[in-house]
């Protein structure tokens, strides 16, 4: 029972939230997170952040890579790359370096292109300063 | 000074051949200490008070899973080395120390490589592997203080020290898995990989629900009732291990 095979996390994923529970409050992670089912409040990570399709996550959230491919109402800020799925809905401001939408997203928000780094220790404190080099492109889409 | 413990069940007659060859192989290689068998008259509290207080500083549990884990909530607050030599069929925690079965075993507390392990905290009930509570509908978890978890409907959780899903018992966190109850007759194993699981690293949870206490088991044995704060308590004991032992996460 406890083989070579079974002690490894899927995908190296630190944190997944399945699709059967709520997480309500600071959500604060050094991993990559998997978000399935239904958050609110705050989400940060230094890793990638991936919220599957029929995820609803009501809470500002910040990570270095993030997909989106179920529900988010509140602000996005990926300090690399902001993908969002097909199926994708998003209801608040969005900030990347990169940003890809796909046909058939859905955003309602600012969209911010600017050169975002920042790290955040366990307790979800800033370590480096964000936008370190803000880029003159601000892009607006009224999608 | 070692002092060697063995559960009661090696009394039985199967054991005699196995235990003396133990005895002999601990003898060939010098590790050789006091022991004593423990009886529905001797508590294993009260042999190993009298063992530390006669200066013991390795006390070396003989025995299964469930003796060693009774054993760690002995000793986790002492300053000795923990010994395992596992004896009566196939040991999940003496896989993950890197101990082989019975005499063989003998050679790994004589080669004397000793690591320091978190533990779990239950309550006031130290588990070296996992926490296991009860399913129920109505569990509440709260997170480093930070936030909470609602299970939606029937859901079990395990909350994992050392041993599954590339745990690393040196990094002063834990797993809590929250696992949804199908109700279909599945293994321990097969429920841990089912889709709807969710996977939180703490390093403290507290557990509870609205309704009647729930028993929780320690390693496999029911220690505490809900609620319980779970905490990981950072290079708590000190256990000497195999050389083969497979470090996951490092």
């Amino acid at each position: 029972m406890f083989g070579k095979d079974d002690d490894k996390k899927p995908g190296g994923v630190e944190s997944l939230i399945g699709p059967s529970v709520k997480v309500d409050g600071k959500f604060f992670g050094k991993g990559t997170i998997v978000v399935q089912g239904q958050v609110a409040g705050t989400m940060k990570t230094n890793e990638n952040l991936q919220i599957d399709q029929g995820a609803i996550v009501k809470a500002s959230i910040e990570a270095k890579n993030i997909t989106v491919a179920g529900e988010v109402q509140g602000n996005v800020k990926a300090y690399e790359r902001l993908e969002l799925a097909e199926s994708a809905r998003v209801t608040g401001d969005v900030e990347a370096k990169t940003i890809s939408i796909g046909a058939g997203a859905v955003l309602n928000g600012k969209c911010t292109m600017a050169a975002t780094t920042a790290t955040m220790d366990r307790e979800g404190e800033q370590t480096q300063p964000q936008n370190k080099q803000k880029n003159s492109r601000r892009a607006e889409l009224p999608i | 000074m070692y002092f060697y413990l063995y559960d009661a069940f090696l009394r039985e007659k199967k054991y005699e051949v196995p235990l003396a060859r133990i005895e002999g192989r601990l003898f060939d290689l010098g590790v050789q200490g006091k022991s004593e068998k423990l009886t529905i008259l001797k508590s294993m509290k009260e042999l190993v008070d009298g063992a530390v207080k006669r200066g013991a500083d390795t006390i070396v549990a003989v025995g299964n899973d469930e003796t060693l884990s009774k054993m760690i909530r002995m000793v986790a607050d002492r300053n000795v080395i923990l010994g395992y030599i596992p004896m009566g069929g196939r040991s999940a925690i003496a896989s993950m120390l890197g101990i082989p079965s019975a005499e063989k075993a003998c050679d790994v507390l004589s080669a004397r490589i000793i690591e320091r392990f978190d533990l779990g905290k239950a309550n006031d009930a130290y588990f070296l592997s996992f926490l296991q509570i009860t399913p129920s509908a109505d569990l509440l978890l709260e997170c480093d203080e930070r936030y909470s978890v609602e299970p939606i409907g029937l859901q079990g959780v395990t909350v994992y020290n050392f041993g599954f899903l590339g745990k690393n018992p040196r990094d002063g966190i834990l797993e809590a898995v929250v696992q949804p109850e199908t109700g279909e007759r599945t293994s321990f194993l097969s429920r841990h990989r089912q889709a709807e699981n969710s996977i939180f690293s703490v390093r403290s949870v507290r557990v509870k629900n609205l309704g009647k206490s729930l028993a929780a088991y320690a390693d496999g044995q029911t220690v505490v009732k809900t609620p319980i704060l779970v905490t990981a308590v950072p290079k708590k004991i000190r256990m000497i291990v195999g050389k083969n032992r497979q470090v996951p996460g490092e």
